[in-house]
């Protein structure tokens, strides 16, 4: 991997952690590039301000994917996320992550939660992207 | 130059069953075709079925999403989504050889060797009486040519509540693979409640699918590895392939690839079949007593047009408007994922709206496994942190309904060959497909209809997705069927109007397009038409 790809390297790294928790390993991360490179894209001044800022502030990922996917649904940074998101999900190191498991009764309390968590995502997200492209 | 008796143009599900009647009838048949075959070297693992793969596969992702990604669609939900990079090749070169204008109409061709029926769902429909007298076709001739085609590919049914609207007189058929507990719920519900779902004009059963069950001499059992959408390697799905693969041992069979038929011209003699060789972009011509154009619905239309080359002419066309609506079954919800699987689809649920078997909708289910977590997630407008979770819990009770409606012809339906200085052949077709209010409507009501008949099962509608006119893959009515000698339609035996030698073989001489999927009224229809020109 050149080191010119260290930006898409740390993108590849906090959009791994932020879809499963885990650390991304070094295929994901080759495969990343290797999907950018293979569709490059000119970014936009939007798409640019967003990946700046969720570069320095990884923790905001999940307002802003949450944002955008109301505001902007097929901005780059979905896109990117979109990419990853296919390339963990055909990597079997992550397979536990996708593939449905015998869940108990209970476990529809933590999907509930999940789905609230994402309207909140969602309302505080719809702001945090407004501001960021402000 | 030598003159063959018959030239099939394509290599699709009617290319291959007109061809299949010819060679067995001892006719020396040239088929031409583009033919692209895969690309790709990597082979899925035979012994492996699909949660097996992604639990140990290190390189899976060269084939569930592709080595260039192309898996990976982004943007606007269109057609062909489900279409995964094994069987990619079914869309290659189609928009640099035979391009379409719209912004009304986004249809998909093909130019891969075996057509459209690389990607087919494989499900077989028979028109009713009054479908096949709409669409302009012998109904006992049909009854007659399902049977043969139904020998030829096997295929795999039940006769059950719905019977009288997917089986029709067919007889001959494998018992249907098993279905998953998703579905077998369904139907139980449906069984429960029968007698109010047919009130209510709703039948629903098992579809019939061109799947052996049964081994026979080259094609395995169907064995539930839930690689559909991936792979044919046990050939327990027919693609038509498997008859041209079959064709080529027939010494009065040869087929020609890597030409892309352009147009035709009448000599006294025999008639003139011009291409162009994919090679080096040369004309090239054959010659024939008799051309049968199977090339689609689109490319036949294509054909016609620039033979006839009658400025500003335009066909008509028609398009089974389709919808597809993911749905949720609670009872479901917490399954863990089925190690065996049928990915084709399991149940058909026919609205039968006049109850006379004249107007009928139908709607496929199928469950949602093999087409992963990602695909769902870009539909929806949730982050995809959340959406990941929450589907991998949801996906179990996930049973995706695509609703098909039927067509008729009306004027703001309609393709023409436009100039194209881009373009390999110098033109490209232009279409147009402007619904009437009426039609939109009574479509929206037939959709309604299908949520709430549903939800009477326990099944719960999420999101209505439209993926725009062109996404059913299912068309005709380009040239069609007349009894006035008029230019740019067919007759009735398949003869093109203004030719004396050249029939068409698809579906493109349909009057009205029934709902239920017409690739088997299409092969059926192809082997009649094939008949008809061997006995004229």
């Amino acid at each position: 991997m050149k080191n010119t790809h260290s930006k898409e390297e740390f993108e590849a790294i906090i959009f791994t952690k932020y879809l499963i928790g885990e650390r991304a390993d070094k295929k994901t991360k080759e495969l990343y590039i290797r999907a950018l490179d293979n569709s490059p894209t000119i970014l936009d001044k939007n798409d640019t301000a967003i990946l700046s800022f969720l570069t320095k502030h990884p923790s905001t990922l999940g307002f802003l994917d949450a944002g955008l996917a109301v505001i902007k649904p097929h901005s780059e940074v979905r896109r990117r996320l979109y990419l990853i998101f296919a390339i963990l999900e055909s990597t079997p190191l992550y397979w536990k992550y996708f593939i449905p498991i015998q869940r108990r009764p209970i476990y529809l309390f933590i999907v509930i939660a999940v789905g609230i968590r994402s309207i909140y995502r969602l309302l505080v997200g719809s702001i945090l992207v407004k501001l960021v492209l402000r | 130059m030598k003159i063959y008796e018959y030239i099939v143009v394509g290599s699709g599900c009617t290319g291959a069953m007109a061809a299949q009647t010819l060679v067995e009838a001892g006719a020396d048949t040239l088929m031409l075709d583009v033919g692209i075959v895969k690309q790709s070297g990597y082979k899925i693992p035979q012994n492996k079925g699909f949660l097996d793969i992604r639990k140990t596969e290190k390189d899976q992702y060269k084939y569930l999403i592709g080595e260039d990604f192309e898996g990976v669609s982004w943007g606007k939900v269109g057609k062909g989504e489900q279409i995964t990079p094994p069987r990619k090749h079914i869309f290659a070169e189609t928009n640099t050889l035979i391009p379409v204008n719209s912004t009304s109409f986004f249809p998909a061709e093909s130019l891969g060797y075996g057509g459209l029926g690389i990607g087919w769902g494989v499900g077989c429909w028979e028109f009713s009486r009054s479908e096949a007298n709409q669409a302009g076709l012998d109904h006992k001739k049909m009854q007659s040519a399902y049977k043969i085609v139904s020998d030829r590919i096997g295929i795999s049914a039940t006769r059950d509540s719905a019977e009288k609207y997917s089986l029709g007189s067919l007889d001959n058929f494998q018992k249907s693979p098993e279905m998953d507990i998703n579905h077998t719920k369904i139907l139980k519900k449906y069984t429960t409640n029968r007698s109010k779902m047919n009130e209510l004009g709703f039948f629903m059963g098992r579809a019939p699918l061109a799947v052996i069950t049964q081994s026979t001499n080259n094609r395995k059992s169907y064995e539930y590895k839930d690689l559909d959408f991936y792979s044919d390697d046990d050939m327990s799905a027919y693609r038509p392939w498997m008859t041209v693969d079959n064709l080529k041992k027939y010494p009065n069979f040869t087929y020609t690839g890597g030409v892309l038929v352009t147009k035709f011209s009448e000599k006294k003699e025999y008639t003139l079949v011009e291409c162009i060789n994919l090679l080096d972009g040369k004309i090239k011509l054959f010659r024939c007593k008799k051309l049968l154009l199977a090339s689609g619905v689109l490319g036949s239309a294509r054909i016609a047009l620039r033979s006839f080359n009658v400025p500003g002419a335009k066909t008509s066309l028609l398009c089974n408007p389709y919808s597809y609506i993911p749905c949720l079954q609670p009872s479901m919800l917490g399954k863990g994922a089925e190690e065996k699987k049928l990915g084709f689809a399991q149940l058909s649920l026919f609205l039968d709206k006049s109850s006379d078997m004249s107007d009928i909708s139908m709607a496929s289910l199928y469950s949602y496994q093999s087409l992963m977590l990602f695909r769902l997630a870009r539909q929806v407008p949730f982050n995809f942190s959340d959406s990941r979770r929450l589907f991998q819990y949801l996906s179990p009770a996930i049973v995706i309904m695509g609703i098909h409606q039927p067509d008729r012809p009306s004027a703001g339906k309609y393709l023409e060959l436009v100039e194209d200085k881009n373009s390999v052949t110098g033109d490209s077709l232009k279409a147009t497909y402007i619904s009437t209010s009426d039609e939109i409507s009574e479509r929206k009501k037939r959709e309604r209809k299908y949520i709430k008949i549903m939800r009477k099962m326990h099944v719960y509608a999420l999101k209505n997705i439209d993926p725009g006119m062109g996404a059913s893959i299912h068309y005709a009515g380009t040239l069609p069927f007349s009894d006035e000698e008029t230019l740019l339609t067919t007759r009735k035996d398949g003869l093109l109007h203004g030719s004396k030698s050249v029939y068409i073989a698809d579906g493109s001489g349909f009057t009205f397009l029934p709902a239920k999927g017409l690739t088997f009224s299409l092969m059926a229809n192809a082997h009649n038409v094939a008949e008809n020109a061997l006995n004229s």
